[in-house]
């Protein structure tokens, strides 16, 4: 009776595991037929580093390395040309499918050597290729992370690898960063006025790319100096800071500001939140315009660059390019 | 029999093992053909505020400047407690307020003060212990040259200042309303040579007259500022 139970019971073991393993079969079949269809490449690499060759596309910028890249451990990239871009480029390949971003003068990110970091009201235009290393349509999604470090953070070494000093996303003062400082797919240099924020995502879509020819992509990014400038009115005599006048950064009528998130006051709550917007928006020149409603909401927005800039050491900016073979 | 039995049942299991094993290796692999990125990445730094500061001793919380419970009967007639204005970064020149309601006949002023790890020989000074319960002396210099903004007497507010503070509200008991002093002249911080951080400290010295004065619980607010200039 006993032999009998162990031999059901190892009987319904081998069953499991035959189970197991077709559905794994099921899965890696159908991993390898959309990998197949999709990008017709070859692996070359071992356990721990898997790399492609034949890649459809590398990431690339022209400029120069930032003061504070011994921080991060990414490395260098290669130097490259391509036919339609005149200057040299720094390129991701097979063996570095991640590099540290070197920026042009127009990125005015605070880490070239005469200037030390970003503050309320720095803005700039950062600037990278795509180049396409195949005569394909590229359909990419790109990914915009930002990792914190308090001011402890140093350059890498054999000891110190930064994590110890990174803010965790739960942080009050991580949040309030994804609020204060924005990044946005469009600008109007007529008009002053950012669009398309982007808040995690965003595409790039090329048919047609042509092997070896790089797409120039441009985002943008601003620390908006005062609340002011995503609320008050164009023109609205409130719109100025140290007696500078400043522009409204978003289209009129445009609202980005998400009033559950905890992303942009430094306040426990503000009651009526909405309302207190809504009014302000409406101007000083209105005639319910309240006095109250705009210093408070001033206020708590100051409150919240300060705690940034007090514990915030290092702001780290990652963009990451997946292929969408789906056009999605 | 059974021995057998047990021997390829053994051999059922490694070779499920093995085969599971590889059929993960290779899922892992084909996920690379599926899965492929491209990143760059930079970093930069905040730049810290620009952010004048007041604290107790030893640079501690402001909330350490405790000045509540003076007794007036301490034959010495005055208490004195310390305080710095501070900053990490390069704030020009700044000046210090004291705002105080007039309920209680003190005097208030404020001294420079130089700190130092151990008891000055001679001169008055003023022992601060800090939180871990380590003693700070604080010399007490010259007095800071001030003025009050809205009094007469140097006892009682004037109407000057009254509708910054109340707007068109009149109903203000006298001693209610503060009075205002400012230091004459904007201060510049003590830096060092190669910083732009500093730490100035003060002792604000509050005395009265015995004679007039008695412990009948009576209460003022003090505010202590101080803004670049």
């Amino acid at each position: 009776m006993e032999k009998e139970k162990q031999k059901t019971s190892r009987q319904k073991l081998v069953i499991c595991l035959i189970c197991a393993a077709a559905t794994l079969i099921l899965l890696i079949f159908s991993f390898v037929s959309f990998g197949w269809f999709t990008n017709n490449r070859s692996v070359d690499g071992n356990m721990n580093t898997l790399a492609t060759t034949n890649g459809k596309f590398d990431l690339a910028a022209v400029g120069t390395a930032g003061k504070y890249d011994s921080y991060i451990a990414a490395p260098n990239g290669d130097n490259a040309s391509v036919e339609n871009i005149t200057e040299n480029l720094i390129t991701t390949s097979d063996g570095k499918p991640e590099i540290k971003w070197v920026m042009s003068d127009q990125s005015n990110v605070g880490n070239d050597s005469t200037n030390e970091g970003i503050q309320p009201g720095s803005h700039g235009k950062l600037t990278f290729y795509v180049i396409s290393r195949q005569n394909t349509d590229l359909n990419l999604i790109f990914s915009l992370d930002t990792v914190l470090y308090s001011s402890k953070a140093r350059p890498i070494s054999d000891t110190n690898d930064n994590t110890s000093y990174i803010i965790p996303d739960t942080e009050t003062e991580a949040k309030l960063v994804k609020g204060h400082i924005m990044f946005f797919e469009k600008y109007d240099e007529t008009s002053g006025t950012y669009s398309d924020r982007i808040t995690d995502t965003f595409t790039f879509t090329q048919n047609g790319a042509e092997a070896d020819k790089a797409y120039q992509v441009d985002i943008y990014y601003i620390w908006p100096e005062v609340i002011d400038q995503l609320i008050l009115p164009p023109d609205d005599n409130l719109l100025t800071h140290n007696n500078t006048k400043l522009n409204r950064i978003i289209a009129p009528g445009d609202s980005i500001i998400d009033v559950d998130s905890q992303a942009y006051w430094f306040a426990e709550n503000i009651e009526n939140l909405q309302e207190k917007i809504e009014n302000v928006s409406k101007g000083s020149d209105n005639a319910n315009f309240s006095r109250d409603y705009y210093d408070l909401l001033n206020a708590k927005w100051n409150d919240a660059d300060q705690k940034i800039g007090t514990k915030v050491g290092y702001v780290e900016l990652k963009l990451t390019a997946d292929d969408n073979p789906t056009g999605a | 029999m059974s021995k057998k039995i047990k021997k390829f049942n053994k051999k059922r299991f490694t070779a499920a093992a093995i085969s599971i094993t590889a059929l993960i290796t290779l899922s892992i692999t084909a996920y690379a053909w599926f899965t492929y990125q491209r990143r760059i990445e930079t970093i930069t730094k905040i730049a810290a505020p620009t952010s004048l500061a007041i604290g107790a001793g030893a640079k501690e919380d402001s909330s350490n400047i405790d000045m509540g419970g003076i007794d007036v009967t301490d034959t010495a007639q005055k208490k004195d407690f310390v305080f710095c204005v501070y900053s990490d970064t390069d704030v020009g020149e700044y000046k210090i307020q004291l705002a105080h309601t007039t309920n209680i006949d003190f005097t208030y002023t404020i001294y420079k003060s130089t700190e130092s790890e151990t008891a000055p020989a001679n001169g008055d000074f003023v022992v601060y212990v800090d939180e871990t319960d380590n003693n700070h002396y604080y010399q007490k210099g010259d007095a800071v040259a001030g003025k009050f903004l809205n009094t007469d007497d140097s006892k009682i507010a004037n109407s000057s200042l009254h509708d910054k503070s109340y707007g068109e509200y009149n109903s203000v008991q006298k001693n209610a309303e503060p009075l205002y002093w400012q230091n004459t002249d904007p201060i510049q911080p003590t830096v060092g040579a190669n910083d732009t951080s500093f730490v100035d400290y003060y002792i604000l010295e509050v005395s009265w007259n015995s004679a007039t004065i008695q412990n009948d619980k009576e209460t003022d607010i003090v505010y202590l500022t101080a803004g670049m200039v």
